[in-house]
């Protein structure tokens, strides 16, 4: 979809929020010890009738993609609600999650808004592996049957799967069985602190093995992390084409930028956030100024995806390379290199 | 005829991008295609017409067919459907 490139960077350029997540809930099935959401319980979430001026203000402002996430976003009890809500202002779809609540009714349902896709959590080969790391028991084999449910009824799906030490050592098993799916299985690299910062979830971070077995696997299907810099560009849509709102309102530049808050929309229109926010212009400053610092950097991490956001909340500093990214973008670039 | 369950769309300057969300394509239309779009479902091929003579300076025989051809390609495309 060229034009849909053409429409970010030209978003990036304008200052227009393209793409916009949703966090209706933190309540979840699945207990992931490496999941990024807080722990803790939405007290208040937002209804869908305070979702819908949010919604409104989108529409004016220009995006174009509206994702529901969690927590669990199917646990929110407005879910569909707000769903239709979203395709009733013309935006497409997007929906993570668990798949545990999809059932063939919520498949149809689903399948009558026309997602752009739903992408669904694999955290391993088989229910051994992916159990151990929700921490509930039956969730592969309920994941495997909302798999079935939503390709029965069309709905364009993703497998997404972040490398752990739980699961590094059948990557390889993981892509064949996402093959025989015929779903896309996108492996990723990055494990993230929590949004409060507790850093818990890195002890999850694959082993430098279990990253080099991984990337050796994308390498064949021309899949490494890469990303393309220019002078003068953006490292990518933080506080420029993309918003963040977590379940009580609160409006961020990114899904992973937690340090600092735009305010929240119920106590100020969305829009008025979006044109007058101190931090939506310093987080846009932050997208411009860690696309230089990486350039400058050169080699191999200049030509690797880095997030501002996980470095600030890794090394309080949102232009700080860890050891791990580094190795992780010498590894990519040396097995990009033809043999 | 109406634009169709399955697309997205949005305003990108004087333009228009639309998503085909079966099709998982995107397509753009300049500012007198985005006027079609935007009017379509609430006025006719005669009134959105009418709007290309006034804003645009179309030659009003020319308008009323413009509108036509760019809509059955829009229903070639699939992106538009009729009416209920």
């Amino acid at each position: 979809m060229s034009r849909v490139a053409a429409l970010k960077r030209r978003a990036l350029a304008a200052a227009v929020p393209l793409s916009v997540h949703f966090e209706l809930t933190y309540t979840c099935p699945w207990r992931c010890e490496l999941c990024y959401n807080p722990r803790r319980h939405d007290i208040h979430p937002l209804t869908v009738e305070e979702w819908k001026p949010v919604l409104d203000d989108l529409r004016r402002l220009g995006t174009l993609f509206v994702t529901l996430t969690g927590g669990e976003p199917l646990a929110y009890p407005g879910f569909l609600q707000l769903a239709r809500a979203v395709r009733q202002r013309a935006m497409a779809l997007r929906i993570f999650t668990n798949g545990d609540l999809v059932d063939s009714d919520m498949a149809a349902e689903i399948a009558a808004l026309y997602p752009l896709s739903v992408e669904l959590s694999l955290h391993g080969a088989g229910a051994a592996t992916h159990d151990r790391t929700t921490g509930r028991d039956g969730s592969f084999e309920r994941l495997m049957a909302a798999v079935e449910r939503l390709q029965r009824v069309g709905v364009n799906l993703v497998l997404k799967a972040p490398v752990t030490r739980l699961n590094e050592d059948e990557v390889e098993r993981m892509a064949a069985l996402a093959e025989g799916l015929g779903v896309p299985l996108r492996f990723d690299p990055a494990i993230a602190p929590r949004d409060d910062g507790d850093q818990g979830p890195l002890a999850f971070a694959a082993s430098c093995g279990g990253i080099r077995r991984t990337f050796q696997l994308l390498a064949k299907h021309g899949g490494l992390p890469a990303a393309s810099r220019i002078e003068g560009g953006f490292n990518c849509g933080l506080g420029r084409s993309t918003l963040a709102i977590d379940p009580e309102g609160k409006v961020f530049p990114c899904i992973q930028w937690r340090s600092s808050s735009l305010g929240n929309v119920r106590e100020t229109g969305l829009a008025e956030l979006w044109r007058t926010s101190p931090v939506r212009r310093r987080a846009a400053e932050v997208a411009s100024e860690a696309n230089q610092r990486m350039l400058q950097e050169g080699g191999a991490v200049a030509g690797y995806p880095f997030c501002p956001a996980v470095a600030e909340l890794r090394h309080h500093d949102p232009y700080a390379v860890g050891d791990d990214v580094r190795r992780q973008a010498e590894l990519a670039q040396a097995l990009q290199r033809p043999a | 005829m109406q634009r169709a369950a399955h697309v997205a769309w949005q305003q990108v300057g004087d333009g228009v991008v639309v998503v085909d969300l079966k099709q998982h394509t995107a397509t753009a239309f300049n500012d007198t295609g985005a006027l079609v779009w935007i009017k379509l479902g609430e006025q006719t091929p005669g009134e959105i017409a009418d709007h290309l003579v006034k804003e645009f300076g179309v030659a009003p025989e020319r308008a009323l067919a413009d509108v036509e051809s760019f809509l059955t390609g829009l229903a070639s495309l699939g992106l538009i459907e009729s009416d209920p």
